[in-house]
């Protein structure tokens, strides 16, 4: 059996962590889960590499039936789903590129050879935080890996695509933050008002489209 | 039938309309919201005949007022010290039956920080990805997602029977809750490991003081600040109870409103059923953590769960 590293985070929930940095992996994993009510698991929530299980009240923690079914399933393993390529539309204007010049002093490319490599790389959403409705995007070229900002913003406008981490991030809302904006998106990725509040979903392949500052501001809402 | 029951005159630092957490979008980044004091909340509907989760008032307040605009029946409970209907002292354990243009004035003076204002039926508000909590972070849920603000109109049901009058019985632990300095149990976070052996003595010895930094979302602790090497790590899953430790070694304990992920170091998470007692500290109060086994605080807050099940489950108590 494989070794599976876990911890309590209060008396409520375990987290399995390192078990893969694939977004895909962890979904099976979490869908496999939950064919074994038995375990008592109430809900989940992904991130980064790490899977955290939710008990039902004074249900779950059998603790080491759930470590045998990670590791069952890491024998397993199999991934099949993909989720459908979701385009977002993206203007790099400089007005839009809060940090442009940032980026071009990090990664040492004048912001044409930015733009090209962000839009060529194909994303997943691998985990949402921070704020409802935004994603963490795996996929970013190694070359575009810029740190945090060293301060935080006070604002940040809603639709800023951002980058920190190694990853890719859109502000579905005006917010604070501290990631390094690269361009603006006009789609809403929020909207409790839609039945769909949330059109992005865990696991989803992501594209960014250019889009130029005139079709930005003619964009019809989504 | 949808009807206006109370109009808020003054509502205290924050208040808003809260009731059962929002569990289901945690994975979309969407917060739990709810009580941040369950004990204090589920007496007060229980004072008015409602479901332990039912809408109602959580004010952070020295001093609220309102004034009723359709007769109803009220339970409060929480940090009130002195309820005052039309300007006349009445008790603060049981239900009350206001009538149309009474003025209600709710007073703290000695301790805790949060108060609960029921009403019979429950407040109607809509209800947003799953509840009706309003989430001061993300501005969801609640009164169009904003705190309760003066001249506010609160909808309630039409009811159409005289409620009776319930009192909350002696001998209930619930009074204990409002100390000035409290002590909880802690059960050690994942990143417990990466602190020093002196870090970690100096949080589980320490008495922390509650800082003014106090909100749904956390409350900040000062005194005796924990100094690591490590203070950043990937964004790690966060929620109600956990204490984080930021670069300035102030710890912060996440609330009610907190952030579905973090990057800060998780030392340890205030058990579930210590979490009512926390928020009621008020700022200057200090609170002192002890170690516990996850089992231990699940044999607790089952012990908690019992005698407000067993009160639900008494009929009548007047």
């Amino acid at each position: 059996m494989a070794h599976i590293k876990w911890q309590y985070l209060g008396e409520n929930a375990i987290e399995i962590s390192d078990i893969s940095s694939d977004i895909h992996f962890q979904l099976g994993l979490r869908d496999y889960l939950k064919e074994f009510p038995e375990l008592g698991i109430a809900s989940f929530m992904l991130t980064d590499k790490d899977l955290t299980l939710f008990s039902e009240k004074n249900g779950f923690m059998s603790v080491p039936h759930i470590i045998d079914r990670v590791a069952s399933y890491q024998h397993e393993m199999e991934i099949t789903t993909s989720l459908p390529l979701s385009i977002i539309p993206i203007c790099y204007d400089e007005a839009f590129a809060l940090d442009y010049r940032i980026l071009e002093r990090f990664c040492k490319m004048d912001y044409q050879e930015i733009i090209t490599l962000h839009l060529n790389a194909e994303y997943k959403v691998a985990m949402f935080g921070f704020m409802p409705g935004f994603p963490y995007l795996h996929g970013l070229p190694l070359s575009l890996a810029v740190p945090r900002l060293r301060s935080p913003r006070k604002i940040i406008p809603k639709g800023s695509v951002s980058i920190a981490n190694g990853m890719c991030g859109i502000y579905p809302n005006q917010s604070p933050g501290g990631w390094n904006i690269i361009g603006r998106s006009p789609l809403t990725l929020f909207d409790l008002l839609k039945d769909n509040a949330m059109p992005l979903k865990l696991g989803q392949r992501v594209k960014f489209q250019q889009i130029s500052k005139k079709d930005f501001d003619g964009f019809a809402p989504n | 039938m949808d009807l206006p029951l109370i109009k808020i005159i003054n509502s205290g630092i924050l208040s808003t309309i809260q009731a059962a957490r929002r569990l289901d979008f945690q994975d979309y980044g969407v917060p739990r919201a709810g009580f941040q004091d369950k004990i204090s909340a589920q007496l007060a509907n229980w004072l008015v005949g409602n479901k332990k989760f039912d809408s109602l008032i959580e004010s952070y307040a020295n001093y609220f007022e309102f004034e009723v605009i359709n007769d109803c029946s009220m339970g409060v409970q929480g940090a009130c010290s002195e309820i005052r209907i039309n300007d006349r002292l009445v008790s603060l354990d049981e239900t009350h039956h206001l009538s149309i243009q009474d003025r209600i004035q709710l007073f703290n003076n000695t301790h805790g920080s949060i108060v609960y204002i029921a009403v019979a039926g429950g407040f109607r508000v809509t209800k947003v990805l799953g509840s009706t909590a309003t989430d001061t972070a993300n501005k969801l849920g609640g009164l169009n997602g904003m705190p309760l603000a003066s001249n506010n109109i609160l909808k309630g049901s039409q009811s159409n029977k005289e409620m009776e009058t319930r009192r909350i019985p002696e001998g209930l632990p619930c009074r204990a809750y409002f100390a000035k300095n409290t002590t909880v149990h802690v059960i050690a976070g994942p990143e417990a490991s990466l602190f020093t052996v002196s870090n970690i003595e100096t949080f589980y010895s320490c008495a922390f003081v509650v800082s003014s930094d106090i909100s749904r979302v956390g409350y900040r602790l000062t005194g005796h600040p924990i100094h690591t090497d490590t203070h950043n790590i990937s964004s790690k899953t966060t929620f109600p109870g956990i204490i984080q430790i930021p670069p300035s070694g102030d710890p912060i304990i996440l609330m009610a409103d907190g952030p579905v992920t973090g990057g800060y170091l998780r030392i340890g998470v205030v058990a579930e059923v210590d979490q009512p007692i926390l928020a009621q500290i008020r700022p200057g109060g200090r609170v002192r953590f002890l170690h516990c086994l996850p089992e231990k605080a699940r044999l607790r807050e089952t012990n908690q769960c019992r005698w407000i099940e067993e009160l639900y489950h008494k009929k009548t108590d007047s």
